[in-house]
């Protein structure tokens, strides 16, 4: 008997597994993303990139929440397209399952951004339009339908790969925004980044990060994904990337079954890049017990 | 938060700041800490003591905004310490060759310390470009055997005249040594990684890298595809094979540009 098989395929792209390294991940260089990937990822986020280089707020960046979160405000450090753009150059011919995170301040910067990468070989782009924690290029457009609406219909007017719009969680009207991504010709949604967030140090008496906001991610967050990921799920036709907090198999499945086609991992590397093949692992020994052949067929069971 | 128990110049840039943590206190040589100066930074620094009571200490030369800061701590002040993070240096019995330069020394005292109680032979070459500039050298002549220990400045002010890597080249050759370790500016432990690999010695070395998280999330710290907060910071000739374009060469800025080392 042939067992359960991993391969998914959403927006047209076909992937050896459903496990994705989240944007922001350890995913800042080529090598890393493709140690990901060697490492059971069936493909991988890069960090966001923008038109210009970014060094990013001052350390602290990151702190462990007491809930088991982790809270971050690294401030969308990053080379800039242009650098990037030669680094992807370097694997041209590998045909590596990478996607491109991109971030910008409008319609026209998001533009100018694909400009510049969109010859060189990955598969996808996926908007950052919900960082929590920089001022101008984040939530300011993430949260507004009409900016979303501008800002996806510009890059799609400019690349011909898929487009996959990452959500916040950090807004009531998420339903509406992802109907406002794919009206405008998003192929897919990666639901959610992280939640914005705050850590006091009762010593100091100040907050720990420089940037004194943040963005939470990991076990905290969850559930929080979760229902975001059901909602979108029964309001919208197109693919969805689940994202947040997952950290094993169990997690992984959960979202699929609120509807998420793939999942992405992040917080959780902090177990090692291992990480993947364990979860791939036990996502395997599930659909066997449960007499799934394909992932798709558990997408969206729990509606 | 841990308190700063007291602040020992060392030489005429470099401070040993001690404090209490139980945690740090059971590293293994070669591991690091996250240390927080509030209002300033968090930067990744290698323990340079840590014993069974609590005590540790950071060796801190200033070039940034928060190792700035620390040099002029005293004692009582506040200061943040995650960790220990990362994989030590290997301690076993083989002959051993410690080359450090300047605050390369401080994951090199407690390494020395632990390869003797070990039971192997250690031999050490503390490098430095002028004698004021020369870092642990008393601790060193109290952690090996007199005759072990090797001291040479580029400029011939104290010691052997001449950079660490020429004494160790000569010491590979003549002696039988099993495995170099090394910590100090990234273009002499390169030189130390071709003149081991050449002579089939193996090699570790502690390298350095701009960090955010320390627990290999962000990304910051790479060397080829190390993360060096979780593969490292000591790297072995193994790690190191991948990434020679960039060991000794190149390394990422905060943005993951390219810069030179």
């Amino acid at each position: 008997m042939v067992g359960p098989s991993l391969r998914v395929s959403l927006a047209g792209l076909r992937f050896e597994n459903p496990l994705m390294l989240a944007s922001g991940i350890v995913g800042v260089t080529v090598p890393s993303l493709t140690r990901a990937i060697d490492s059971g990822a069936g493909s991988a986020v890069s960090k966001s990139i923008g038109l210009e280089p970014r060094e990013g707020y001052r350390n602290p960046t990151l702190v462990a929440t007491q809930d088991g979160g982790l809270l971050n405000a690294v401030g969308l450090s990053n080379p800039g397209a242009r650098i990037f753009a030669e680094e992807l150059s370097e694997v041209r011919g590998r045909h590596l399952p990478i996607i491109v995170s991109i971030f910008g301040g409008g319609p026209v910067e998001f533009s100018r951004v694909v400009d510049i990468l969109d010859s060189q070989e990955f598969l996808a782009y996926e908007l950052n339009l919900s960082c929590p924690h920089v001022e101008g290029v984040g939530t300011e457009i993430g949260h507004d339908p009409e900016v979303v609406a501008s800002v996806v219909k510009a890059v799609r007017s400019r690349t011909k790969k898929p487009l996959f719009a990452k959500l916040s969680p950090n807004t009531h009207k998420i339903v509406e925004i992802a109907r406002a991504a794919v009206a405008s010709g998003a192929d897919g949604l990666t639901a959610v980044n992280t939640v914005r967030a705050m850590a006091i140090n009762v010593e100091t008496t100040k907050p720990t990060l420089t940037h004194k906001y943040g963005g939470l991610s990991g076990d905290a967050i969850r559930s929080i994904a979760l229902a975001k990921i059901y909602e979108l799920y029964e309001e919208v036709k197109v693919p969805i990337i689940g994202c947040g907090g997952v950290s094993n198999w169990e997690h992984a499945v959960e979202m699929m079954l609120a509807g998420a086609s793939a999942v992405e991992m992040g917080t959780a590397l902090y177990q090692g890049y291992g990480v993947f093949q364990d979860v791939n692992r036990g996502i395997v020994a599930y659909m066997r017990r449960k007499k799934f052949r394909k992932v798709q067929e558990m997408v969206g069971l729990g509606h | 938060m841990r308190r700063v128990t007291k602040n020992v110049r060392e030489n005429r840039t470099i401070n040993t700041v001690y404090f209490n943590d139980e945690e740090s206190s059971r590293a293994r040589p070669g591991q690091f800490v996250m240390v927080w100066e509030p209002g300033y930074d968090e930067f990744p620094m290698s323990l340079s003591n840590y014993d069974s009571k609590g005590l540790c200490s950071v060796t801190v030369k200033p070039w940034g905004p928060g190792s700035g800061e620390m040099v002029k701590a005293r004692r009582g002040d506040l200061i943040g310490i995650r960790g220990p993070y990362g994989r030590p240096f290997t301690v076993d019995k083989s002959s051993a060759l410690l080359v450090g330069g300047g605050t390369g020394l401080a994951p090199l005292l407690p390494l020395a310390k632990a390869l003797v109680k070990e039971g192997g032979r250690v031999a050490v070459v503390i490098g430095g470009r002028s004698k004021p500039d020369l870092l642990f050298e008393e601790q060193m002549r109290r952690a090996v055997r007199r005759k072990n220990l090797f001291i040479t400045t580029d400029d011939g002010t104290y010691g052997h005249k001449g950079f660490p890597t020429d004494l160790a080249e000569s010491m590979i050759k003549e002696r039988r040594v099993g495995r170099v370790y090394t910590c100090g500016p990234e273009i002499m432990m390169r030189k130390l990684y071709d003149i081991s690999v050449t002579a089939g010695v193996e090699f570790e070395a502690s390298l350095e890298r701009g960090m955010k998280c320390g627990i290999g999330i962000c990304g910051s710290c790479t060397v080829g595809k190390n993360l060096l907060c979780r593969d490292g910071a000591v790297l072995d000739a193994k790690d190191l094979k991948d990434s020679l374009d960039e060991f000794g060469v190149l390394q990422r800025d905060q943005s993951g540009r390219y810069i030179k080392v």
